[in-house]
C-alpha cells in the first residue's frame, strides 16, 4: 500500500542569474512501513524533494508542477492551513546539522513541548510531561533537567536525539530525515541510526532517509532512489542496487568507496564535477561524467526503464558494464 | 559572568583614564595663552595671573594633571569664568534636559525603525521593502540640522503648530512640554532611524534564512507564531544593543539640535562656553560626555551578555 | 557498444583547468571594473560624486557669477534669470556660492579621509600584526578616542584649535583614525591565519613584507568601503561645524555657513535655507550609495581574495 506517491515533481529556484531546476521530474513512491533511501551527492536535489514534500520551498523557490498524494490527498492542493496540520504531525522531518536547526534562545524543552502542544492539545504541564518521556525514549539521559536547557548546552548526538524526539514527538505516518548523520562523528552515527531504525519499529511509520553515505543506506533502507542533477538515475531495493546496480553512476558510486566486507581491487572515483544547474547539459545529464559515454547521450535524455518490474533506470544503454 | 565584569570594569578604567589626559590638554592644545583667550583682551595683568595660579597653570605639567585629577575626583571641577559657578552644578543643571531630548529621540526612532525594519526583511524585495531601503538611505543622508530648520520652517512658521524653540517643564505644562519636544527630538533621532531601519532589516533576513525557522516552520507553526516567537528575540539582540549605543551618543551627539531649537541641554551649554571661552566649561561637558558614554557602552555589554543565552551561562 | 573514448568532452575539463591557472591581479581588477558597472547602487552613486568632483574643479567655469561678489542692492532676490537660485543678504549669487561650496566639501572630505586612512591603517596593521602590548596599547587609545561623541569632539578641537579649513581637515582626521584603525585590524587578524601568510614565512619573506605586500593588499576593499562612509561623515561634520560658526570662516561659501546665515531670512526667503541644505543631502547620499554599492561588491569578494600569493589554491 504506497502511503506516498510522487509523480513528475518539479522544483525551480528562479535566481538572477537564470532557472536553476533543482528538481526536474522526479517519480516515486513510499510503501506504508517501508524505508526508502536516497542517495546522491550535493546539489542532486534530494533535500529540495524532501522540502517539496512538506511545501517548505520559499521564494525564489517554487514548485512548479507534479502532485504529491498522501494516504489519498494531493499536498500540493491543500491550503496553507491544512497543510501545516500535516506539517510535524503526520510528516515530519529532521535536518541536517542539529546545531543550527535548533533554536539558541529557546529552551530544548520549550521547542518540544511546542509542537505537542500545538497538534495535540494538551495543557502545558501534560505537554511537558509528554516532553520529558520522549527525551527519555530517544535516549537523552538526565531529561528532567535537560528539558530546562539550552541547545548549546547539549553534545552534537544529543542535539539530534532531541530534533527526532521533536520530529516523532506526534507519532508521524511518514519521517523524513535530511542528512541525519552527516553532521556526527562516527560512534554518533551508529547510536542514531539505531534510534531511527526502533523508533520506526514502534511507531510503524514509513521513512524517507536522504544522504549521501552508501552506508548508511546499507544499514537502513529497504529500497534505494538514486538522484544526480535533479532527476532520478535508479531505483530499486537495497540489495539489487548494491548487486546489480545498472547506472553508471550508481556503478560509479559503488566503485569509488569502499564497503566494509566486500572486497574489491580498485577504488576508482567518478571524474569530474557536477553541472551546473544553470547550464545542464542537452541530453543524459551525467554524460559529462560517465566513463561509458557515447553520442546519444549527448544528444538525447534517456527514459527511466522498468526491469523486473520494480529495478528502474534511466540510461540509453542495457546492461552497460556488462557489455565491454 | 562575573569574570567578565571585572575584566571589563578595569578595562573601562583604563580608558577613563586615558579620556581624562586627553580632556586635559584639551586645555594645553589651544594655540597663544589659554588664559589671555579666557579673559579676553582687557584682562589686567593681575588677573591674568590670579587665574593662571586659580588653574594651576603656573606649575609643571604632571603636577598640574594631578592636581586637576584630584579636584575630578572630589567633584571640583572648578568654576565657570563667565558666571563663577560650580562646573559640575552648572552641568548637572542642564543634563536632565538632554537626558530627555535623547530618550525622546530615541524612543520615536526605535520603535519606528524595529517596525520598519521587521517587516522590510520579511518582505525582502517587496516594494515595501525597497520604499523603506529608499526612506533609510535618506534618513542617513539628510543632515539633522538641515531637518532641523526645515521643520522649524514647516510646522512652526508656515503652519504654526509647534513652537520652534525653547524647554517646557513637563510638571508645569505636561501638554506644551510634549509640543516644545517633538521637533527637537525628531531631528536628533532622524539619523539614527535610517541605521537601526537598516540592520534590523538585515538581522531579520539573516535570522529567517537561518536553520531553526525551517524547523519551526515544518513543525507546522503558523507563520506569525514563527515570526514572533522564533524569529524576533534572535533578530532583535543585536538591535537592542545597538540602540542602547545611540543613547551613549546622543547625549554629547545632541549639540546642534540643542542649539537650533534653543533646547537648554548640555550641548547648548558647550557652545554657549565654546564662545564665551569659558574652557572649564568645555571640559566639564566634554569629560562627563565622555564618562557616560564609556559608562553606558559598559551596562549595554552586560546587559547583552545576559540576553544571549549562549554568553549568559559561561 | 562501449566507448571509453572521452576525448569529445575534454573541451569542458580544459575549461577547469583555468581556474587553477594564475589569477592575475589585472583579472581581478577588471572583474571588479565589471562588477561595478553592473551594479545599480554604485553606479547611481559613483555618477553623482563624478559630477559633485568635477563640479568642484571646474568651480570658476561653471559658476556664472564669483561667490564673493557682494551687491547690496541685490540682496535677498528671488530667483530669476540671472540669478537661477537667487541671492543671498549680500546679495551674491546663490547657485555660485552652492558651486563653489563643493570645493570645500570635496577638499575637507578627501583631506581628513587620507589622514583618518592612512594613520588608522598604520596603526591598525601594526596592532593586528605584532600583537601583544603593541597592540593593547594602540587599540587603547584608540578606543579613548572613539569615547568621545564624533560631533562633540569634533567642535571641542575645531574650538581649541581655531576656526578654518586646516583645522576642520585635522579635527575631523584625527576623529576617524579608530574606524580605519579597527577596520584593518580586524582584516589583518584574519589573514595572518591564512596559509599563504605561513607560506611566505616558510620562505623566508621579512615580517615587513609579509605585512605590506601579502596582508595589507587584502585590506584594500574594507578600508575603500570605509572611506567612502567616512567621507560622507566628513561632510556632515564639517558643515555643522560651519553650522556652529566653527568651520571655515565667513565669507568661506562653505554649506553649512549658508544654512547658518538663512536662518535669519528663511521665513521670508525659504530659498537661502533649502538649495545649500539639497546640496548637502545630495552629495551625502551619492556617496552613501556609492559605498553601499561597493560593500555589495567588495564584500563577498573579501572572503575569497588571495591576492598575496598569485594562484588560488
Amino acid at each position: 500500500m504506497d502511503i506516498l506517491k510522487i509523480n513528475d515533481l518539479r522544483t525551480y529556484f528562479y535566481v538572477p542569474d537564470g532557472i536553476i531546476k533543482a528538481v526536474d521530474g522526479i517519480s516515486f513512491n513510499l510503501k506504508d512501513g517501508e524505508t526508502l533511501g536516497i542517495v546522491g551527492e550535493s546539489g542532486s536535489g534530494k533535500s529540495i524533494t524532501a522540502l517539496s514534500i512538506l511545501r517548505l520551498i520559499s521564494y525564489p523557490g517554487k514548485i512548479v508542477t507534479g502532485e504529491i498524494i498522501f494516504n489519498g490527498i494531493d499536498l500540493l492542493k491543500l491550503s496553507n492551513e491544512e497543510i501545516r496540520n500535516i506539517r510535524g504531525k503526520d510528516i515530519s522531518i529532521v535536518f541536517q546539522d542539529p546545531m543550527t536547526s535548533l533554536n539558541p534562545v529557546l529552551t530544548v524543552g520549550k521547542q518540544i513541548i511546542e509542537v505537542i502542544k500545538l497538534h495535540q492539545g494538551f495543557n502545558k504541564k501534560e505537554a511537558k510531561e509528554k516532553a520529558i518521556e520522549l527525551l527519555n525514549k530517544v535516549g537523552i539521559p538526565n531529561a528532567i533537567k535537560r528539558i530546562n536547557q539550552y541547545p548549546h548546552e547539549f553534545s552534537g548526538g544529543m542535539r539530534q536525539r532531541a530534533m527526532i524526539a521533536m520530529a516523532l514527538a506526534c507519532k508521524p505516518k511518514i519521517f523524513i530525515a535530511d542528512e541525519p548523520t552527516t553532521a556526527l562523528d562516527v560512534t554518533t552515527q551508529a547510536q542514531i541510526i539505531n534510534l531511527i531504525n526502533e523508533q520506526k519499529e514502534e511507531l510503524k511509520s514509513s521513512v524517507i532517509i536522504i544522504t549521501h553515505d552508501l552506508g548508511v543506506i546499507a544499514e537502513m533502507a529497504d529500497n534505494v532512489l538514486i538522484m544526480y542533477a535533479g532527476k532520478v538515475m535508479e531505483y530499486g531495493d537495497v540489495n539489487t542496487i548494491f548487486t546489480n546496480p545498472l547506472h553508471p553512476y550508481t556503478i560509479g558510486l559503488l566503485e569509488s568507496i569502499p564497503i566494509i566486507g566486500k572486497r574489491k581491487n580498485k577504488l576508482i572515483p567518478i571524474s569530474g564535477n557536477p553541472p551546473s544547474m544553470l547550464n545542464l547539459p542537452k541530453g543524459c545529464r551525467f554524460s559529462t561524467r560517465c566513463r561509458y559515454v557515447n553520442n546519444i547521450c549527448i544528444e538525447k535524455e534517456p527514459e527511466l526503464k522498468t526491469v523486473n518490474f520494480i529495478h528502474k533506470y534511466a540510461c540509453h544503454f542495457d546492461n552497460i558494464k556488462g557489455g565491454s | 559572568m562575573l569574570k567578565y565584569v571585572l575584566k571589563r570594569l578595569l578595562y573601562v578604567f583604563v580608558v577613563l583614564f586615558l579620556i581624562s589626559i586627553i580632556v586635559f590638554s584639551l586645555i594645553h592644545m589651544i594655540p597663544g595663552d589659554p588664559i589671555k583667550i579666557m579673559l579676553g583682551i582687557r584682562a589686567k595683568p593681575e588677573q591674568i595671573e590670579e587665574l593662571r595660579k586659580q588653574l594651576n597653570l603656573d606649575k609643571p605639567i604632571v603636577i598640574q594633571y594631578i592636581l586637576w585629577l584630584k579636584n575630578i575626583l572630589r567633584g571640583d571641577f572648578g568654576l565657570s569664568i563667565r558666571s563663577k559657578e560650580p562646573v559640575l552644578e552648572l552641568i548637572l543643571k542642564k543634563l536632565p534636559a538632554t537626558i530627555i531630548l535623547s530618550t525622546a529621540a530615541l524612543f520615536f526612532s526605535s520603535i519606528l525603525s524595529i517596525f520598519l525594519g521587521i517587516i522590510a526583511g520579511y518582505k525582502r524585495n517587496s516594494k515595501f521593502d525597497i520604499s523603506v531601503m529608499v526612506f533609510a538611505a535618506l534618513c542617513v543622508s539628510i543632515p539633522e540640522f538641515w531637518l532641523g530648520i526645515m521643520l522649524i520652517l514647516f510646522f512652526a512658521s508656515y503652519l504654526s503648530l509647534l513652537p520652534s524653540m525653547g524647554y517646557e517643564s513637563f510638571l508645569i505644562n505636561p501638554i506644551m512640554s510634549i509640543k516644545h519636544l517633538i521637533l527637537p527630538a525628531l531631528s536628533a533621532g532622524f539619523v539614527l532611524t535610517g541605521h537601526t531601519t537598516r540592520m534590523t532589516r538585515s538581522q531579520m533576513i539573516d535570522v529567517l534564512n537561518q536553520d531553526y525557522i525551517k524547523t519551526a516552520r515544518a513543525k507546522g507553526l503558523k507563520e506569525q507564531v514563527v515570526i514572533l516567537r522564533h524569529a524576533l528575540k534572535n533578530a532583535l539582540i543585536p538591535v537592542v544593543t545597538v540602540i542602547g549605543m545611540q543613547f551613549g551618543y546622543l547625549l554629547g551627539g545632541t549639540v546642534i539640535v540643542e542649539q537650533i531649537f534653543a533646547w537648554p541641554g548640555i550641548g547648548r551649554l558647550v557652545l554657549q562656553s565654546i564662545s564665551n571661552r569659558d574652557y572649564p566649561v568645555v571640559q566639564g561637558v566634554v569629560l562627563i560626555t565622555a564618562f557616560l558614554f564609556v559608562l553606558i557602552n559598559l551596562l549595554v555589554d552586560i546587559f547583552y551578555r545576559f540576553l544571549d543565552p549562549k554568553i549568559r551561562l559561561e | 557498444m562501449m566507448n571509453k573514448n572521452n576525448r569529445n568532452i575534454k573541451n569542458l575539463d580544459s575549461k577547469k583547468i583555468d581556474s587553477f591557472l594564475i589569477t592575475s591581479k589585472k583579472d581581478h581588477f577588471i572583474e571588479i571594473i565589471r562588477m561595478f558597472f553592473n551594479n545599480k547602487l554604485a553606479i547611481t552613486g559613483g555618477f553623482i560624486i563624478f559630477i559633485i568632483i568635477l563640479v568642484a574643479i571646474f568651480a570658476d567655469f561653471i559658476a556664472p557669477y564669483d561667490p564673493f561678489l557682494v551687491d547690496s542692492s541685490n540682496s535677498l532676490a528671488p530667483p530669476s534669470k540671472l540669478h537661477i537660485f537667487g541671492t543671498d543678504q549680500f546679495g551674491r549669487d546663490l547657485f555660485s556660492r552652492v558651486i563653489f561650496g563643493t570645493r570645500i566639501s570635496m577638499t575637507v572630505g578627501i583631506f581628513s579621509v587620507l589622514i583618518s586612512a592612512i594613520i588608522g591603517t598604520m596603526v591598525g596593521a601594526f596592532a593586528g600584526f605584532y600583537g601583544g602590548i603593541v597592540e593593547t596599547i594602540l587599540m587603547r587609545i584608540m578606543d579613548t578616542i572613539f569615547s568621545f561623541p564624533t560631533i562633540l569632539l569634533a567642535i571641542t578641537l575645531a574650538a581649541i584649535l581655531g576656526p578654518n579649513t586646516l583645522n576642520v581637515i585635522i579635527a575631523i582626521g584625527i576623529i576617524y583614525i579608530p574606524i580605519f584603525a579597527r577596520v584593518v585590524r580586524s582584516t589583518v587578524l584574519a589573514n595572518k591565519q591564512k596559509d599563504y601568510v605561513e607560506a611566505a614565512v616558510s620562505i623566508g619573506q621579512k615580517n615587513f613584507n609579509i605585512l605590506f605586500f601579502h596582508i595589507l593588499p587584502n585590506c584594500i576593499s574594507p578600508i575603500i568601503v570605509q572611506a567612502t562612509v567616512a567621507f560622507a561623515e566628513a561632510i556632515i561634520i564639517e558643515a555643522g561645524l560651519s553650522f556652529v560658526g566653527l568651520g571655515p570662516p565667513p565669507p568661506s561659501p562653505s554649506w553649512g555657513r549658508m544654512l547658518s546665515d538663512a536662518r535669519q531670512y528663511m521665513t521670508d526667503y525659504p530659498l537661502l535655507a533649502i538649495f545649500p541644505g539639497l546640496a548637502i543631502s545630495i552629495t551625502i547620499l551619492g556617496l552613501n550609495l556609492l559605498g553601499d554599492g561597493l560593500r555589495d561588491i567588495l564584500d563577498p569578494r573579501l572572503k575569497s581574495s588571495n591576492i598575496g600569493l598569485n594562484y588560488k589554491i
